[in-house]
C-alpha cells in the first residue's frame, strides 16, 4: 500500500525532513559501515545493555511491585531518572544554541511563507527524539528487562523517557531564548555552553553538594513528602507504572513543549535573525597586546601563539575541556573516599585528563585547520608545523594537570613520576591516533568530531579508561600496572595504518 | 629591478585524478618576470589544479616547475619563500585580528618581526583596514576576509603572486583595490598570475593571457594578439578557442 504523501509545510513534513537529515548524519558517523553490519553492532549493543541490566531490572521490579519495598524501588530509580534527565537537558540546550548558531538550511526555511513556530516546533522535536534516541540505549533495556521479569508496568519507561525528551527540549529552547534576551545574542552562545556543560555535569555536582554539605541537600530525598518530594519523585513514579502519575508526567511534558513552541516561535524567528546578525556583522575586538606580541621570530613561536589563542577564543573547546574535567569529580571522590589514598584517586585524574584533552586538542591542532593550504604553501617544513603545534597542545594540556601532579608529587615523589610517565604516554597514543586516523575538518566541527566516527569515540573512550586504571595500579604499587598499558599497546598495534 | 630569467616555467606538466581524463595534460607555459599574466578556461580546464602545482599544494605526475630559476619540485622550500598562493576562499583563522594574522603568517615565512610589523602596519592602511587590526575576522565581510588574505599574501614581499579568482565575492571598492594593488607589485618587479571567469578584468589588467583547454594551453598571447585570432573580441576568441561555445550551443 502506498503511503499518503505528508502535506507540504505541515509539521510532519517538516519533521521527517529534520529526521531525515538527522538519520543520515547518524549514519554518516559510522562510515562505510554497512546496513547489515550496522544491524550487527545495533543488536550486540541492545543484547549487552540487556544483560547488563537484567537483574537491577529484576531487582526494581520486586522492590516496586511489593508497596513494602516501593520506596526502595524510588531509591534506586531517583538517581538514574535525574542522571538522564540533566543529559537530555544539557544535549536540549546545546541542541537550542546550535539551532540559533550552527544555522544550516534555517535561513532558507525562515525565508519561506511556513509559520516560524511550526519549525520552531519541528526542529525542537527532532531534538527531543534525537535526545531520546541517545537515552533510550541506557534505559529501555531496563524496561524490556523488567517486563520481562514479569513486571509489565515498567514498559511504561517507554512513555516517562519520550515526556522527559520533550520536557527537556522545551526547557532547554526556553532556557536559551531566556539567555537571548538577558545576556544577548554575542553572549548567549558561550553563556548556554557553559550552562549546558554545568548541566550535564549537575547529577555529579548534586552528589558531591550531598556529599560535602549535607545540610543542604536532604540526604533521603524518596522520604520528602511535600512539593518537591512529590515533584521529583512524579518521573520515578511515571517509569514504574503509576497510572496517574504516567498522566500528570506525559501531559505536563505535553503542555510544556506545546506552550514552549506555541509561545516563542515569533521570539525564535527574531533571535535567530539576531544570531545571524551577530555572525554576519558583529565585530570582537580580541585583547590588544603590545604590537610586538603578534610577531615572532619564525614558524616555531608564531605556531604556539596561535594554537594558544585559537583554543583559548573557542567556547565550544573550553566548555568541552570543562565538561571532561568536570565528569572525573565522581572517579576522584569515590576513589579518594574508598581508599583514603589521595594519591590513588589523584594519579588516574591526571592520566585521564591528560589522554582526554590532548585527544581534543590534537584534533583541533593537527586535522582542524582552517587554512591548511596557508599552511602548505609556506615554507616551513612539515616537521616544524607540527612540532609547534604538538608544543603548544603538551604545554595547554600540562598546565591543566600541573598542580594536581605538584600536589602528588609532594605526596609521593615515586608516585608522581609514575603518573608523569603514564600521562606522557597517553599524550603520545592520542597524538598517534590523530596522526593515523584523524580526518580533517574545520576547527567549528570540534564539537561534532566524534559523530564523524563513532569508532574513534569508542577507541578513545576505552583507552582513556585504560590510562587510568594503569595509573591507579601503578600508584598502588603492583605490577599489574603493566597489563592495562599492554592492552593500550595491543590496541595502538591494531589500529596503526598498514602502509603498501 | 626586473631579474632577466623568467618567473615561472612549466614544462610538460600532468596531473590526473583519474584515468581516462586527465586534469593537467602536458602543459607548458613561461611566464616573463615582471609579467601580469591571467590564466583563462572554462570550467574544468585545470587552471586551479596548475596553480596549485606551482603554489607547492599538489605534487605533479610528471613534468617540470621552475620559479625564479629554482626547481620548485626538488626545493619546494626555497620557492615557497619567493611565492605567494591566494585562493578565491580566504585562507584565514576567524579568531584571529589582523594583525594576529599577519604576525603569525610573517613567522611562517621567517619575516624579521620589526620589518614584518612595519609591513603589516602599511599594508592594514594600504587595504583600509588599520582601524580594524584588532578586530576578529570572525565578523568582517568576504571583502575584508579577501583584504586580510592578501595583506598576508604581500607580507612575505613575494616575487611571485598566485591568486585564484582574487575577486570572487568583492564589492567594487573592494576589487578596485585589490586590482590597485596587484598592478603595484607588478610595478615593483613582483609577477602576477591570476585566473578569473571574468574576461573584463584580464582584458584590463593582463600583459599576457593564457587560454587553457582539457589541461593543455591552446593559445597565449597579449589581449591584442588574441583578440586578432579571435576575430573580433576576447570573449570571441575565448569562445572560439576554449570550445566553450561548441558546448554551450
Amino acid at each position: 500500500m502506498a503511503h499518503a504523501p505528508l502535506r507540504p509545510g505541515s509539521l510532519p513534513w517538516l519533521l521527517s525532513h529534520d529526521l531525515r537529515l538527522a538519520w543520515r548524519d547518524f549514519r554518516s558517523g559510522f562510515g562505510r559501515l554497512g546496513p547489515r553490519a550496522l544491524a550487527t553492532v545495533v543488536i550486540v549493543v541492545i543484547a549487552i545493555m540487556h544483560a547488563a541490566v537484567w537483574s537491577i531490572a529484576g531487582e526494581i521490579g520486586d522492590q516496586a511491585a511489593d508497596p513494602v519495598t516501593r520506596p526502595d524501588a524510588y531509591a534506586d530509580a531517583l538517581p538514574l531518572s535525574a542522571f538522564v534527565l540533566l543529559l537530555m537537558l544539557a544535549q536540549a540546550l546545546n541542541g537550542a544554541t546550535k539551532l540559533l548558531y550552527a544555522r544550516g538550511d534555517l535561513d532558507l526555511v525562515l525565508s519561506s511563507p511556513v509559520s516560524p513556530r511550526l519549525v520552531l516546533a519541528a526542529r525542537s522535536l527532532a531534538g527531543a527524539l534525537g535526545a531520546c534516541a541517545s537515552a533510550s540505549i541506557f534505559v529501555l533495556p531496563l524496561a524490556n528487562a523488567g517486563a520481562a521479569h514479569g513486571h509489565a508496568a515498567m514498559l511504561a519507561l517507554y512513555p516517562t523517557l519520550v515526556a522527559g525528551a520533550l520536557l527537556a527540549a522545551a526547557g532547554g529552547l526556553a532556557a536559551t531564548l531566556a539567555l537571548f534576551q538577558v545576556v544577548g545574542p554575542r553572549r548567549t552562545r558561550l553563556a548556554a555552553q557553559v550552562l549546558a556543560t554545568f548541566v550535564g555535569g549537575g547529577f555529579v555536582i548534586a552528589l558531591q553538594l550531598r556529599r560535602l554539605l549535607p545540610a543542604i541537600l536532604p540526604q533521603d530525598l524518596t522520604a520528602e513528602n511535600g512539593l518537591a518530594g512529590t515533584i521529583l519523585l512524579l518521573p520515578v513514579r511515571a517509569a514504574l507504572g503509576e497510572p496517574i502519575a504516567l498522566v500528570l508526567w506525559c501531559t505536563l511534558a505535553v503542555l510544556a513543549f506545546s506552550a514552549v513552541t506555541l509561545f516563542f516561535g515569533p521570539a525564535f524567528a527574531r533571535s535567530a535573525n539576531a544570531a545571524r546578525a551577530v555572525d554576519a556583522g558583529g565585530r570582537r575586538r580580541a585583547v590588544v597586546w603590545r604590537a610586538s606580541r603578534a610577531f615572532g621570530r619564525g614558524p616555531l613561536p608564531v605556531l604556539r601563539r596561535k594554537e594558544w589563542r585559537l583554543i583559548a577564543r573557542d567556547p565550544w573547546v573550553v566548555s568541552q575541556i570543562l565538561l571532561q574535567i568536570l565528569y572525573m569529580t565522581p572517579l576522584i571522590a569515590l576513589l579518594w573516599s574508598g581508599s583514603g589514598d589521595p594519591a590513588l584517586a589523584i594519579a588516574p585524574m591526571i592520566a585521564v585528563v591528560t589522554f582526554q584533552v590532548s585527544s581534543s586538542l590534537t584534533w583541533l591542532g593537527l586535522s582542524g585547520e582552517d587554512a591548511p593550504d596557508l599552511l602548505a604553501s609556506s615554507p616551513a617544513s612539515t616537521l616544524t608545523m607540527r612540532r609547534g603545534k604538538l608544543e603548544a597542545i603538551a604545554a595547554v594540556t600540562l598546565g591543566l594537570v600541573a598542580l594536581p601532579l605538584l600536589y602528588l608529587a609532594w605526596l609521593s615523589p615515586l608516585a608522581a613520576l609514575t603518573t608523569a610517565a603514564i600521562a606522557a604516554t597517553g599524550l603520545g597514543a592520542a597524538v598517534a591516533l590523530q596522526s593515523w586516523h584523524g580526518k580533517p575538518g574545520r576547527r567549528s566541527a570540534f564539537a561534532a568530531r566524534h559523530r564523524e566516527s563513532k569508532l574513534m569515540a569508542l577507541v578513545e573512550m576505552g583507552l582513556s579508561v585504560l590510562f587510568g586504571l594503569g595509573a591507579a595500579l601503578a600508584v598502588a604499587g603492583t605490577f599489574l600496572a603493566l597489563l592495562p598499558l599492554a592492552v593500550v599497546g595491543v590496541i595502538l598495534l591494531g589500529l596503526r595504518p598498514r602502509f603498501a | 629591478m626586473i631579474p632577466r630569467e623568467p618567473a615561472l616555467v612549466v614544462k610538460g606538466l600532468r596531473k590526473s585524478f583519474d584515468a581516462r581524463h586527465p586534469a593537467v595534460d602536458g602543459l607548458d607555459l613561461e611566464i616573463p618576470a615582471g609579467a601580469f599574466y591571467a590564466l583563462l578556461g572554462p570550467n574544468g580546464a585545470g587552471k586551479t589544479t596548475t596553480l596549485r602545482m606551482v603554489a607547492g599544494l599538489m605534487r605533479p605526475d610528471a613534468g617540470a616547475i621552475r620559479i625564479h630559476d629554482v626547481d620548485a619540485l626538488a626545493d619546494p622550500r626555497a620557492a615557497k619563500r619567493i611565492t605567494a598562493w591566494l585562493p578565491d576562499d580566504p585562507l584565514l583563522y576567524d579568531k584571529l585580528t589582523p594583525i594576529e594574522y599577519l604576525g603569525f603568517v610573517a613567522g611562517l615565512w621567517s619575516v624579521e618581526p620589526a620589518r614584518a610589523r612595519r609591513t603589516a602596519d602599511a599594508l592594514l592602511e594600504r587595504l583600509d583596514l588599520a582601524r580594524h587590526r584588532h578586530e576578529r575576522c570572525e565578523g568582517f565581510s568576504r571583502g575584508m576576509k579577501q583584504k586580510v588574505s592578501l595583506a598576508g599574501a604581500l607580507i612575505h614581499e613575494p616575487r611571485l603572486l598566485i591568486l585564484d579568482e582574487p575577486l570572487t565575492g568583492l564589492d567594487a571598492g573592494a576589487a578596485r583595490t585589490v586590482k590597485t594593488i596587484l598592478n603595484e607589485c607588478v610595478a615593483e618587479g613582483a609577477t602576477v598570475i591570476l585566473t578569473t571567469h571574468i574576461l573584463e578584468v584580464a582584458e584590463r589588467l593582463a600583459s599576457r593571457i593564457g587560454l587553457i583547454r582539457q589541461g593543455r594551453l591552446v593559445a597565449e598571447g597579449t589581449v591584442a594578439e588574441l583578440r586578432s585570432i579571435g576575430g573580433g573580441t576576447l570573449e570571441d576568441a575565448f569562445l572560439s578557442l576554449t570550445g566553450a561555445e561548441r558546448v554551450e550551443a
